[in-house]
Protein backbone atom coordinates (compact mmCIF):
# COMPACT_ATOMS: atom_id res chain seq x y z
CA UNK A 1 0.00 0.00 0.00
CA UNK A 2 1.55 3.63 -0.97
CA UNK A 3 1.78 5.65 2.13
CA UNK A 4 1.11 9.63 1.33
CA UNK A 5 2.43 12.59 3.65
CA UNK A 6 1.14 15.47 3.66
CA UNK A 7 3.46 18.22 4.83
CA UNK A 8 2.45 21.91 5.30
CA UNK A 9 5.89 23.38 5.04
CA UNK A 10 9.16 22.58 2.92
CA UNK A 11 11.14 22.28 5.75
CA UNK A 12 8.60 18.98 6.64
CA UNK A 13 8.84 18.12 2.80
CA UNK A 14 12.87 18.42 3.51
CA UNK A 15 12.72 16.23 6.64
CA UNK A 16 10.97 13.22 5.40
CA UNK A 17 13.48 12.78 2.24
CA UNK A 18 16.33 12.77 4.91
CA UNK A 19 14.92 9.82 5.97
CA UNK A 20 16.07 5.93 4.38
CA UNK A 21 12.79 4.82 3.05
CA UNK A 22 11.95 5.29 -0.98
CA UNK A 23 10.17 8.05 -1.29
CA UNK A 24 8.60 10.29 -4.51
CA UNK A 25 7.11 13.86 -4.29
CA UNK A 26 4.07 14.32 -6.46
CA UNK A 27 2.62 18.38 -6.70
CA UNK A 28 0.16 18.20 -9.45
CA UNK A 29 0.19 14.63 -10.91
CA UNK A 30 -0.89 15.73 -14.41
CA UNK A 31 2.79 14.03 -15.26
CA UNK A 32 3.06 10.87 -12.56
CA UNK A 33 -0.73 9.84 -12.98
CA UNK A 34 -1.02 9.30 -16.57
CA UNK A 35 2.27 7.17 -16.19
CA UNK A 36 1.47 5.62 -12.60
CA UNK A 37 5.38 5.11 -11.35
CA UNK A 38 4.79 5.45 -7.73
CA UNK A 39 7.32 5.21 -4.82
CA UNK A 40 5.87 3.33 -1.29
CA UNK A 41 5.83 6.85 0.28
CA UNK A 42 4.69 9.54 -1.83
CA UNK A 43 4.56 13.12 -0.67
CA UNK A 44 2.14 15.20 -1.47
CA UNK A 45 3.54 19.06 -2.13
CA UNK A 46 0.87 20.63 -3.87
CA UNK A 47 -1.07 21.92 -0.87
CA UNK A 48 2.17 24.15 0.60
CA UNK A 49 1.68 27.35 0.90
CA UNK A 50 5.06 28.41 0.49
CA UNK A 51 6.03 26.81 -2.57
CA UNK A 52 3.49 28.85 -4.56
CA UNK A 53 5.02 32.16 -4.05
CA UNK A 54 6.06 34.43 -6.88
CA UNK A 55 7.83 37.54 -6.26
CA UNK A 56 10.61 39.82 -7.38
CA UNK A 57 13.14 42.23 -6.20
CA UNK A 58 14.93 44.77 -8.46
CA UNK A 59 17.14 42.48 -10.19
CA UNK A 60 15.37 39.19 -10.44
CA UNK A 61 12.09 37.25 -10.29
CA UNK A 62 11.39 34.16 -7.45
CA UNK A 63 8.81 31.59 -8.96
CA UNK A 64 7.93 28.64 -5.99
CA UNK A 65 8.24 25.54 -7.69
CA UNK A 66 4.56 24.65 -6.73
CA UNK A 67 2.89 27.40 -8.63
CA UNK A 68 0.67 26.44 -11.27
CA UNK A 69 0.08 27.06 -14.59
CA UNK A 70 -3.17 29.35 -13.83
CA UNK A 71 -1.58 31.67 -11.30
CA UNK A 72 1.34 32.06 -13.60
CA UNK A 73 -0.58 33.04 -16.71
CA UNK A 74 -2.24 36.23 -15.27
CA UNK A 75 0.46 37.55 -12.63
CA UNK A 76 2.53 40.58 -14.30
CA UNK A 77 5.15 39.31 -12.67
CA UNK A 78 5.97 36.73 -14.93
CA UNK A 79 8.21 37.64 -17.96
CA UNK A 80 5.69 37.70 -21.05
CA UNK A 81 7.15 35.35 -22.97
CA UNK A 82 7.10 32.68 -20.28
CA UNK A 83 3.01 33.80 -19.67
CA UNK A 84 3.05 32.76 -23.56
CA UNK A 85 4.04 29.51 -23.62
CA UNK A 86 2.13 28.48 -20.69
CA UNK A 87 -0.94 29.62 -22.58
CA UNK A 88 -0.23 26.88 -24.99
CA UNK A 89 0.34 24.08 -22.37
CA UNK A 90 -2.75 21.37 -22.29
CA UNK A 91 -6.00 22.56 -21.83
CA UNK A 92 -7.96 25.08 -18.41
CA UNK A 93 -8.47 22.15 -16.09
CA UNK A 94 -4.57 20.82 -16.53
CA UNK A 95 -3.60 24.50 -16.20
CA UNK A 96 -5.10 24.60 -12.92
CA UNK A 97 -3.19 21.38 -11.09
CA UNK A 98 -0.15 20.98 -13.53
CA UNK A 99 3.30 23.35 -11.95
CA UNK A 100 6.16 24.30 -13.16
CA UNK A 101 8.33 22.45 -10.82
CA UNK A 102 6.86 19.38 -12.05
CA UNK A 103 7.71 20.40 -15.61
CA UNK A 104 11.30 21.16 -15.03
CA UNK A 105 11.67 17.88 -12.97
CA UNK A 106 9.71 15.90 -15.36
CA UNK A 107 12.64 16.86 -18.09
CA UNK A 108 10.53 15.29 -20.91
CA UNK A 109 11.79 16.72 -24.71
CA UNK A 110 8.80 18.11 -24.78
CA UNK A 111 8.42 20.24 -21.35
CA UNK A 112 6.87 23.47 -22.69
CA UNK A 113 8.67 26.14 -20.16
CA UNK A 114 12.21 24.37 -20.79
CA UNK A 115 13.13 26.21 -23.77
CA UNK A 116 11.74 29.36 -22.56
CA UNK A 117 13.99 29.11 -18.94
CA UNK A 118 16.73 28.01 -21.16
CA UNK A 119 16.74 31.45 -23.13
CA UNK A 120 16.50 33.15 -20.07
CA UNK A 121 19.13 31.34 -17.75
CA UNK A 122 16.65 30.30 -15.53
CA UNK A 123 18.60 29.29 -12.55
CA UNK A 124 16.92 26.19 -10.27
CA UNK A 125 16.81 26.35 -6.80
CA UNK A 126 17.26 23.54 -4.59
CA UNK A 127 17.47 22.54 -1.20
CA UNK A 128 18.08 19.71 1.17
CA UNK A 129 18.52 19.14 4.52
CA UNK A 130 21.89 17.26 5.90
CA UNK A 131 22.50 15.01 8.56
CA UNK A 132 22.77 17.31 10.92
CA UNK A 133 19.67 18.98 10.51
CA UNK A 134 20.88 21.47 8.80
CA UNK A 135 19.27 23.49 5.97
CA UNK A 136 21.01 23.87 2.33
CA UNK A 137 19.87 26.01 -0.33
CA UNK A 138 21.90 25.36 -3.52
CA UNK A 139 21.69 27.10 -7.42
CA UNK A 140 22.20 25.54 -10.68
CA UNK A 141 21.91 27.14 -13.66
CA UNK A 142 18.54 25.04 -15.59
CA UNK A 143 20.88 23.84 -18.52
CA UNK A 144 23.29 21.66 -15.97
CA UNK A 145 19.93 20.44 -13.83
CA UNK A 146 18.53 18.87 -16.74
CA UNK A 147 20.94 15.73 -17.63
CA UNK A 148 18.98 14.10 -20.86
CA UNK A 149 15.47 12.50 -20.75
CA UNK A 150 14.17 12.11 -17.65
CA UNK A 151 17.12 12.85 -16.21
CA UNK A 152 17.74 15.41 -13.64
CA UNK A 153 20.42 16.76 -11.20
CA UNK A 154 18.68 16.08 -7.95
CA UNK A 155 19.69 13.97 -4.74
CA UNK A 156 17.88 11.65 -3.06
CA UNK A 157 17.08 14.23 0.14
CA UNK A 158 16.53 17.34 -2.52
CA UNK A 159 13.93 18.85 -3.98
CA UNK A 160 13.82 21.59 -6.28
CA UNK A 161 11.63 24.58 -4.30
CA UNK A 162 12.21 27.86 -6.75
CA UNK A 163 13.20 29.29 -10.11
CA UNK A 164 14.71 32.26 -10.22
CA UNK A 165 15.07 34.46 -13.03
CA UNK A 166 17.61 37.39 -13.71
CA UNK A 167 15.86 40.24 -14.99
CA UNK A 168 18.59 41.55 -17.27
CA UNK A 169 18.02 38.36 -19.09
CA UNK A 170 14.43 39.40 -20.46
CA UNK A 171 13.82 43.36 -19.65
CA UNK A 172 14.82 45.83 -22.31
CA UNK A 173 14.11 43.67 -25.42
CA UNK A 174 13.26 44.84 -28.37
CA UNK A 175 10.78 41.89 -29.04
CA UNK A 176 10.45 38.55 -27.74
CA UNK A 177 8.77 35.71 -29.89
CA UNK A 178 7.26 32.36 -29.02
CA UNK A 179 6.14 29.61 -31.62
CA UNK A 180 4.82 26.08 -30.18
CA UNK A 181 3.72 23.68 -33.51
CA UNK A 182 1.55 21.00 -32.17
CA UNK A 183 -0.76 18.82 -33.86
CA UNK A 184 -4.06 21.04 -32.67
CA UNK A 185 -4.62 24.66 -30.71
CA UNK A 186 -5.26 22.34 -27.25
CA UNK A 187 -3.71 20.11 -25.34
CA UNK A 188 -1.06 19.18 -27.82
CA UNK A 189 2.75 18.23 -26.93
CA UNK A 190 4.70 20.07 -28.84
CA UNK A 191 6.22 18.73 -32.39
CA UNK A 192 8.33 21.79 -31.58
CA UNK A 193 8.63 25.01 -30.42
CA UNK A 194 10.84 27.65 -30.47
CA UNK A 195 11.65 30.58 -28.19
CA UNK A 196 13.54 33.88 -29.28
CA UNK A 197 14.29 37.49 -27.43
CA UNK A 198 16.02 40.03 -29.37
CA UNK A 199 17.43 43.20 -28.01
CA UNK A 200 18.60 45.94 -30.80
CA UNK A 201 19.93 49.23 -30.22
CA UNK A 202 21.15 51.86 -32.39
CA UNK A 203 20.07 49.43 -35.03
CA UNK A 204 22.43 47.21 -33.92
CA UNK A 205 21.47 43.80 -32.42
CA UNK A 206 22.85 44.12 -28.80
CA UNK A 207 21.50 40.81 -27.35
CA UNK A 208 20.28 37.77 -28.73
CA UNK A 209 18.83 34.15 -26.77
CA UNK A 210 17.07 31.66 -28.91
CA UNK A 211 16.04 28.02 -27.63
CA UNK A 212 14.39 25.19 -29.56
CA UNK A 213 12.43 22.42 -27.78
CA UNK A 214 10.82 19.25 -28.22
CA UNK A 215 13.66 18.44 -31.27
CA UNK A 216 16.61 16.91 -29.06
CA UNK A 217 16.92 14.96 -25.64
CA UNK A 218 16.49 18.42 -23.74
CA UNK A 219 16.00 22.33 -24.94
CA UNK A 220 18.65 23.04 -27.36
CA UNK A 221 20.50 26.77 -26.83
CA UNK A 222 23.96 27.89 -28.33
CA UNK A 223 25.78 30.80 -27.47
CA UNK A 224 28.01 30.05 -30.57
CA UNK A 225 24.70 30.41 -32.40
CA UNK A 226 23.77 33.79 -30.78
CA UNK A 227 27.12 35.55 -31.50
CA UNK A 228 26.86 35.00 -35.06
CA UNK A 229 24.32 37.62 -34.89
CA UNK A 230 25.66 39.90 -31.68
CA UNK A 231 27.07 42.99 -33.18
CA UNK A 232 25.19 42.60 -36.27
CA UNK A 233 23.71 45.84 -38.30
CA UNK A 234 20.21 45.63 -39.05
CA UNK A 235 21.00 46.62 -42.73
CA UNK A 236 22.95 43.27 -42.69
CA UNK A 237 20.90 40.90 -41.18
CA UNK A 238 20.32 39.42 -44.46
CA UNK A 239 23.58 38.43 -45.02
CA UNK A 240 24.39 37.08 -41.51
CA UNK A 241 20.77 34.93 -41.76
CA UNK A 242 22.39 32.65 -43.91
CA UNK A 243 25.34 31.66 -41.85
CA UNK A 244 22.93 31.58 -38.69
CA UNK A 245 21.09 29.38 -40.02
CA UNK A 246 23.35 27.37 -42.05
CA UNK A 247 24.46 27.03 -38.25
CA UNK A 248 21.81 25.48 -37.00
CA UNK A 249 20.92 23.39 -39.53
CA UNK A 250 24.14 21.30 -38.38
CA UNK A 251 23.03 21.79 -34.73
CA UNK A 252 19.46 20.93 -34.56
CA UNK A 253 19.57 16.97 -35.05
CA UNK A 254 15.81 16.01 -34.35
CA UNK A 255 14.18 12.66 -34.45
CA UNK A 256 11.62 10.62 -35.97
CA UNK A 257 8.48 9.68 -33.26
CA UNK A 258 4.79 8.84 -33.43
CA UNK A 259 4.27 12.88 -33.18
CA UNK A 260 6.40 14.07 -35.95
CA UNK A 261 9.58 13.71 -38.37
CA UNK A 262 12.68 14.80 -38.11
CA UNK A 263 12.40 16.31 -41.36
CA UNK A 264 9.36 18.35 -40.86
CA UNK A 265 10.83 19.53 -37.20
CA UNK A 266 14.53 20.66 -38.96
CA UNK A 267 12.64 22.77 -41.62
CA UNK A 268 9.73 24.13 -38.97
CA UNK A 269 12.89 25.22 -36.93
CA UNK A 270 14.77 26.62 -39.81
CA UNK A 271 11.25 28.24 -40.83
CA UNK A 272 10.80 29.91 -37.38
CA UNK A 273 14.01 30.91 -36.62
CA UNK A 274 13.96 32.71 -40.33
CA UNK A 275 11.00 34.78 -38.96
CA UNK A 276 12.51 35.62 -35.85
CA UNK A 277 15.32 37.16 -36.89
CA UNK A 278 13.37 39.52 -40.06
CA UNK A 279 10.56 39.69 -37.36
CA UNK A 280 10.77 43.55 -36.86
CA UNK A 281 12.49 44.33 -40.88
CA UNK B 1 -7.28 8.13 5.72
CA UNK B 2 -8.20 11.10 3.37
CA UNK B 3 -11.08 13.53 4.47
CA UNK B 4 -12.41 16.14 1.93
CA UNK B 5 -15.73 17.77 1.14
CA UNK B 6 -17.86 16.21 -1.51
CA UNK B 7 -20.55 17.56 -2.77
CA UNK B 8 -21.39 19.73 0.45
CA UNK B 9 -20.73 16.67 3.03
CA UNK B 10 -17.13 15.88 4.85
CA UNK B 11 -16.58 12.51 3.68
CA UNK B 12 -13.38 10.27 3.67
CA UNK B 13 -11.83 7.18 2.26
CA UNK B 14 -9.38 4.70 3.05
CA UNK B 15 -7.88 4.01 -1.01
CA UNK B 16 -4.21 4.39 -1.48
CA UNK B 17 -2.89 8.27 -2.00
CA UNK B 18 -2.54 7.71 -5.82
CA UNK B 19 -5.40 6.49 -5.88
CA UNK B 20 -7.68 8.40 -8.83
CA UNK B 21 -10.08 10.51 -7.61
CA UNK B 22 -12.44 9.58 -10.51
CA UNK B 23 -12.03 5.96 -9.22
CA UNK B 24 -13.00 6.83 -5.66
CA UNK B 25 -16.13 9.20 -7.27
CA UNK B 26 -17.68 6.38 -8.89
CA UNK B 27 -16.58 3.29 -6.82
CA UNK B 28 -17.13 4.11 -3.47
CA UNK B 29 -19.88 7.15 -3.76
CA UNK B 30 -21.34 5.82 -6.41
CA UNK B 31 -21.48 9.17 -7.91
CA UNK B 32 -21.60 8.16 -12.27
CA UNK B 33 -21.86 11.15 -13.59
CA UNK B 34 -18.29 11.56 -13.54
CA UNK B 35 -17.19 9.85 -16.66
CA UNK B 36 -14.39 7.94 -17.98
CA UNK B 37 -13.06 8.88 -21.32
CA UNK B 38 -9.68 8.59 -22.17
CA UNK B 39 -8.02 8.19 -18.49
CA UNK B 40 -5.06 10.27 -19.04
CA UNK B 41 -6.59 14.17 -18.78
CA UNK B 42 -7.00 14.25 -22.77
CA UNK B 43 -10.63 14.33 -22.42
CA UNK B 44 -12.66 16.36 -20.19
CA UNK B 45 -15.16 13.85 -19.47
CA UNK B 46 -14.26 13.11 -15.83
CA UNK B 47 -14.19 16.82 -15.09
CA UNK B 48 -15.10 18.32 -11.68
CA UNK B 49 -14.66 21.14 -9.63
CA UNK B 50 -12.59 21.61 -6.91
CA UNK B 51 -12.40 24.21 -4.56
CA UNK B 52 -14.21 25.89 -7.74
CA UNK B 53 -11.40 25.01 -10.51
CA UNK B 54 -11.98 22.73 -13.22
CA UNK B 55 -9.83 19.71 -12.90
CA UNK B 56 -10.04 16.21 -14.57
CA UNK B 57 -10.70 13.43 -11.86
CA UNK B 58 -8.58 10.76 -13.88
CA UNK B 59 -5.29 11.94 -13.37
CA UNK B 60 -6.25 13.44 -9.81
CA UNK B 61 -4.77 11.67 -7.21
CA UNK B 62 -6.88 11.52 -4.09
CA UNK B 63 -4.21 12.42 -2.02
CA UNK B 64 -3.61 15.93 -3.46
CA UNK B 65 -7.14 16.85 -2.53
CA UNK B 66 -7.18 16.31 1.01
CA UNK B 67 -9.13 19.18 3.31
CA UNK B 68 -10.55 20.05 -0.47
CA UNK B 69 -13.84 21.00 -1.60
CA UNK B 70 -15.47 18.71 -4.62
CA UNK B 71 -18.08 19.07 -6.36
CA UNK B 72 -19.71 16.63 -9.21
CA UNK B 73 -22.11 16.99 -11.33
CA UNK B 74 -24.48 15.19 -8.90
CA UNK B 75 -23.74 18.10 -6.45
CA UNK B 76 -24.35 20.92 -9.38
CA UNK B 77 -27.69 19.40 -10.02
CA UNK B 78 -28.88 21.31 -7.41
CA UNK B 79 -27.36 24.94 -8.04
CA UNK B 80 -29.99 27.27 -10.19
CA UNK B 81 -26.75 27.69 -12.45
CA UNK B 82 -27.08 24.54 -13.01
CA UNK B 83 -30.89 24.74 -14.19
CA UNK B 84 -30.17 27.74 -16.51
CA UNK B 85 -27.52 25.53 -18.20
CA UNK B 86 -29.42 22.58 -18.70
CA UNK B 87 -32.23 24.82 -20.16
CA UNK B 88 -29.84 26.24 -22.81
CA UNK B 89 -27.94 23.17 -23.52
CA UNK B 90 -31.64 21.36 -24.16
CA UNK B 91 -32.31 24.60 -26.04
CA UNK B 92 -29.22 24.17 -28.36
CA UNK B 93 -29.06 21.22 -29.16
CA UNK B 94 -26.23 20.62 -27.22
CA UNK B 95 -26.88 16.98 -25.87
CA UNK B 96 -26.68 14.35 -28.09
CA UNK B 97 -25.22 11.18 -26.03
CA UNK B 98 -24.86 12.87 -23.21
CA UNK B 99 -21.17 11.50 -22.28
CA UNK B 100 -19.42 14.51 -22.58
CA UNK B 101 -22.02 16.49 -21.22
CA UNK B 102 -21.16 16.59 -17.40
CA UNK B 103 -17.53 17.40 -18.54
CA UNK B 104 -18.92 20.51 -20.67
CA UNK B 105 -21.23 22.01 -18.29
CA UNK B 106 -18.56 22.17 -15.03
CA UNK B 107 -16.33 23.51 -17.84
CA UNK B 108 -19.25 26.57 -18.47
CA UNK B 109 -19.57 26.97 -15.20
CA UNK B 110 -15.86 27.35 -14.19
CA UNK B 111 -15.92 29.75 -17.26
CA UNK B 112 -19.06 31.79 -16.63
CA UNK B 113 -17.75 32.19 -12.78
CA UNK B 114 -14.81 34.12 -13.98
CA UNK B 115 -16.50 36.12 -16.78
CA UNK B 116 -20.19 36.12 -16.73
CA UNK B 117 -20.25 37.29 -20.15
CA UNK B 118 -17.79 35.64 -22.28
CA UNK B 119 -17.18 35.93 -26.07
CA UNK B 120 -17.19 32.92 -28.14
CA UNK B 121 -13.42 33.10 -28.18
CA UNK B 122 -13.35 32.72 -24.77
CA UNK B 123 -15.92 29.91 -24.91
CA UNK B 124 -13.76 27.92 -26.82
CA UNK B 125 -10.84 27.91 -24.94
CA UNK B 126 -12.94 27.07 -21.93
CA UNK B 127 -14.61 23.90 -23.36
CA UNK B 128 -11.13 23.07 -24.77
CA UNK B 129 -10.26 19.91 -22.95
CA UNK B 130 -13.32 18.68 -23.12
CA UNK B 131 -14.08 16.77 -26.49
CA UNK B 132 -17.06 15.77 -28.00
CA UNK B 133 -18.05 13.24 -30.43
CA UNK B 134 -21.10 13.72 -31.84
CA UNK B 135 -22.21 17.87 -31.78
CA UNK B 136 -19.19 19.42 -33.68
CA UNK B 137 -19.00 21.41 -30.31
CA UNK B 138 -21.33 24.36 -32.03
CA UNK B 139 -24.19 23.44 -30.10
CA UNK B 140 -22.23 23.37 -27.05
CA UNK B 141 -20.90 26.86 -27.76
CA UNK B 142 -24.15 28.53 -28.45
CA UNK B 143 -25.47 26.58 -25.51
CA UNK B 144 -23.08 28.24 -23.04
CA UNK B 145 -24.09 32.01 -24.83
CA UNK B 146 -27.84 31.34 -24.15
CA UNK B 147 -26.83 30.31 -20.46
CA UNK B 148 -24.56 33.68 -20.29
CA UNK B 149 -27.31 35.71 -21.12
CA UNK B 150 -30.47 33.43 -19.80
CA UNK B 151 -28.33 33.53 -16.29
CA UNK B 152 -28.39 37.33 -15.98
CA UNK B 153 -26.88 38.00 -12.11
CA UNK B 154 -26.54 33.99 -11.19
CA UNK B 155 -22.63 34.34 -12.03
C1 LIG C 1 -3.55 16.07 -20.97
C2 LIG C 1 -2.17 16.58 -20.68
C3 LIG C 1 -1.62 17.55 -21.50
C4 LIG C 1 -0.33 18.04 -21.24
N1 LIG C 1 0.16 18.99 -22.07
C5 LIG C 1 1.41 19.48 -21.86
C6 LIG C 1 1.95 20.49 -22.71
O1 LIG C 1 1.30 20.96 -23.65
N2 LIG C 1 3.21 20.93 -22.46
C7 LIG C 1 3.96 20.45 -21.42
O2 LIG C 1 5.08 20.89 -21.23
N3 LIG C 1 3.46 19.49 -20.59
C8 LIG C 1 2.22 19.00 -20.78
N4 LIG C 1 1.72 18.03 -19.96
C9 LIG C 1 2.57 17.49 -18.89
C10 LIG C 1 2.38 18.08 -17.49
O3 LIG C 1 1.12 18.66 -17.34
C11 LIG C 1 3.44 19.13 -17.14
O4 LIG C 1 4.73 18.57 -17.28
C12 LIG C 1 3.27 19.66 -15.71
O5 LIG C 1 3.92 20.90 -15.61
C13 LIG C 1 3.75 18.73 -14.61
O6 LIG C 1 3.52 19.31 -13.35
P1 LIG C 1 2.86 18.49 -12.13
O7 LIG C 1 2.88 19.39 -10.96
O8 LIG C 1 1.55 17.93 -12.54
O9 LIG C 1 3.94 17.32 -12.02
P2 LIG C 1 3.90 15.93 -11.21
O10 LIG C 1 3.29 14.89 -12.08
O11 LIG C 1 3.36 16.11 -9.85
O12 LIG C 1 5.48 15.66 -11.09
C14 LIG C 1 6.30 15.47 -12.22
C15 LIG C 1 7.70 15.03 -11.77
O13 LIG C 1 8.37 16.09 -11.08
C16 LIG C 1 8.73 15.70 -9.76
N5 LIG C 1 8.56 16.92 -8.94
C17 LIG C 1 7.46 17.71 -8.89
N6 LIG C 1 7.70 18.79 -8.12
C18 LIG C 1 8.98 18.69 -7.67
C19 LIG C 1 9.81 19.49 -6.83
N7 LIG C 1 9.37 20.64 -6.29
N8 LIG C 1 11.07 19.08 -6.58
C20 LIG C 1 11.53 17.93 -7.11
N9 LIG C 1 10.80 17.12 -7.91
C21 LIG C 1 9.53 17.49 -8.20
C22 LIG C 1 7.85 14.53 -9.41
O14 LIG C 1 8.45 13.69 -8.47
C23 LIG C 1 7.70 13.88 -10.78
O15 LIG C 1 8.82 13.09 -11.05
C24 LIG C 1 0.42 17.53 -20.17
C25 LIG C 1 -0.14 16.56 -19.33
C26 LIG C 1 -1.41 16.09 -19.56
C27 LIG C 1 -2.00 15.06 -18.66
S1 LIG D 1 -11.12 10.54 -18.58
FE1 LIG D 1 -10.19 12.16 -17.57
S2 LIG D 1 -9.72 13.53 -19.13
FE2 LIG D 1 -10.40 11.81 -20.22
S1 LIG E 1 -22.78 14.54 -26.91
FE1 LIG E 1 -21.77 12.67 -27.34
S2 LIG E 1 -19.76 13.14 -26.79
FE2 LIG E 1 -20.69 15.03 -26.66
Amino acid sequence: MVKGYYPKTINEVLEILSMEEEHMLICGGSDLMVTKKFAQNMIFINQIEELKEIKEDSNKIYIGAGCVYKEMIDNEIIPEVLREAIKHIASPAIRNIASIGGNICNASPAGDTLPVLYAMDAIIVKAFINKDGNLYITRVPICDFILGVRKIALEKNEMVIAIEIDKESYKNMTYSYYKKVGGRKSSAISKLSFVGLMKIENNIIKDVKMAFGAVGPTALRSREGEKILIGTKISDIEEKKEAVINFYDKLIIPIDDQRSTAKYRKKACLNLLNDFITYKN
Amino acid sequence: MIEFILNGNLVSTNSDATTRLLDVLRNEFNLTGTKEGCGEGECGACSVLIDGDLVTSCITAIGSIKGKTVVTIEGFRETEQYKVLEKAFAKAGAVQCGFCTPGMILAAHALLSKKSRPTYEDIREAISGNLCRCTGYNMIVDAIMIASKEGKGLW
